[in-house]
């Protein structure tokens, strides 16, 4: 793949869902960047709204261990997800592994399909 | 907690690649012990092309070409300060190359297959860096390679005082490795399929028997370059295939791709104009799920080319449903980890016709195991 694909696929380009479209240049600069990162219902959110919303989910969350490749494991995150939907924890179990929590079991999967061997 | 002690501790290939670059780290040599046609020079190819220490220069050195003396350099009079310099091998590296390199490796394949005295004329290169004037740039690292002497290569017992320069890792085959790297690399499917069924001919070489052809992960290279173009008739090409892994396995391989043959075409699969499989064998199933993941990539590449990807899309929708309606879980799996783990093809969920369906199946499976 590219680099440029990899740019374009990044969490720098809006995730938008199907038939949403989006003018980043008509909002404010914060809103943009909310836009990117939690998506466009939620371009007023704030930290604690973020906060807030993981605490909720967190109790349900489907967990993926993971052995090293945290780096990969966060950029394949970044790419798929919005970033309210997923949290690494790291170095979470005795033998320095991660957590990596989703709020959504099918994201789970295919994070598991693409990343980690079994 | 028990540890268990072995004689020979054996390490796959995959984790051999994370233990080099950490000796490489400490600039420490390290030797790669392994029976013939399991990978060990594409391995030293494969950390050079990861860009892993940057951007590295790999060096492959015979030794088994040089006499003792070579390694010191050809003698030549400096006749204005009376004394001998020596001129180093071309093959090693100089301060000039090195220095537009991140890593250059050294790499001494079949180190122990030259004669004994060449490799105690290596005992200065290899620990102390240098030999004679001639001294290893800094960025160097040096790697061996060879062949054990239960395989009965051309290998003489190293000398003890050289070993011990080294750090040692014995290479074993592994299926899942293989299975990763062949993908990567175009194996031809029906190859593929038929390793995937039946594992234990990926690696049959026993150095008692006498059979010129063996089953190794090179050997399996050979017959899929071979099978390529697919222009001779079955039997010509079975003579083709038992040449490079053996006879008994050609003939089981042979009756494979005769049933891999009927399978449907991938890009009708893909096109959705074929939904249905007939035949049920299994090593055919896991060809077929091979091939769908070659041409998904392959639409996938043409979709980032054309800036559409509507087709792409829509081919994995079809993939899914196919594999939904046909394949057993395992190749299922199987073939979804190929197309996201080593593809890095990740199904857009509202894209998927049926990927709720697929994920009530899998997705526990998959979270689980």
């Amino acid at each position: 793949m590219s680099t440029l694909n990899v740019m374009v696929d990044s969490y720098l380009t809006p995730k938008l869902k199907e038939g949403e479209t989006v003018d980043l240049s008509l909002f404010q600069p914060r809103e943009r960047t909310n836009i990117r990162l939690y998506g466009l219902e939620n371009k007023d959110w704030t930290p604690a709204d973020v906060f807030e919303y993981k605490c909720k989910w967190k109790p349900e969350a489907e967990v993926v261990n993971i052995r090293g490749s945290l780096d990969k494991a966060q950029a394949w995150c970044k790419t798929h997800l919005y970033m309210q939907d997923w949290e690494i924890i790291r170095h979470a179990m005795p033998d320095d592994s991660h957590n990596v929590l989703f709020k959504n079991g099918p994201e789970a999967m295919l994070f598991r399909l693409s990343l980690v061997t079994f | 907690m028990t540890t268990t002690i072995s004689e020979t501790r054996t390490v796959r290939i995959s984790e051999a690649s994370k233990l080099i670059v950490k000796a490489f780290s400490k600039k420490r040599p390290v030797f790669l012990w392994g029976p013939p046609g399991i990978g060990k020079s594409e391995l030293v190819d494969g950390i050079a092309v990861s860009e892993v220490l940057g951007r590295t220069l790999v060096i492959d050195m015979r030794l088994a070409l040089f006499e003792p003396t070579d390694l010191r350099g050809y003698p030549v009079p400096d006749v204005a300060n009376g004394v001998m310099q020596w001129l180093p091998p071309a093959d090693l590296p100089t301060q000039e190359v090195a220095q537009e390199w991140d890593t250059v490796i050294l790499f001494l394949d079949e180190l122990n297959s030259a004669a004994p005295s060449v490799q105690a004329a290596a005992y200065q290169l290899i620990l102390n860096r240098r030999i004679g004037q001639y001294k290893l740039p800094d960025n160097v690292v040096v790697i061996a390679a060879g062949n054990r002497e239960t395989d009965k290569g051309v290998a003489y017992r190293m000398p003890k005082p050289l070993e011990n320069r080294f750090v040692h890792f014995e290479l074993r085959v592994d299926f899942t490795d293989w299975l990763n790297w062949a993908v990567d690399n175009n194996i031809n499917a029906d190859v593929v399929g038929y390793l995937t069924f039946a594992k234990n001919d990926l690696y049959n070489f026993d150095p008692q028997s006498s059979s010129r052809g063996f089953a190794t992960p090179r050997a399996w290279t050979f017959a899929s370059e071979l099978l390529e173009d697919d222009d001779l008739p079955d039997s010509l090409t079975t003579d083709l295939i038992a040449g490079c892994v053996g006879e008994g396995v050609a003939i089981k391989f042979m009756a494979h791709k005769k049933i891999a043959g009927d399978l449907p075409n991938p890009t009708d699969v893909l096109d959705g104009k074929v939904k249905t499989l007939d035949t049920k064998e299994v090593s055919a199933m896991y060809a077929l799920a091979t091939s769908l993941c070659y041409e998904l990539r392959e639409r996938n590449q043409r979709g980032e080319k054309a800036k559409n990807l509507d087709s792409y899309h829509k081919a994995f929708s079809n993939f899914i449903g196919f594999m939904l309606d046909n394949f057993e879980t395992e190749m299922t799996v199987m073939a979804s980890r190929i197309a996201m783990q080593n593809y890095k093809l990740v199904p857009k969920q509202d894209k998927i016709e049926r990927f709720n369906e697929y994920f009530e199946r899998y997705g526990r499976l998959v979270l689980d195991a």
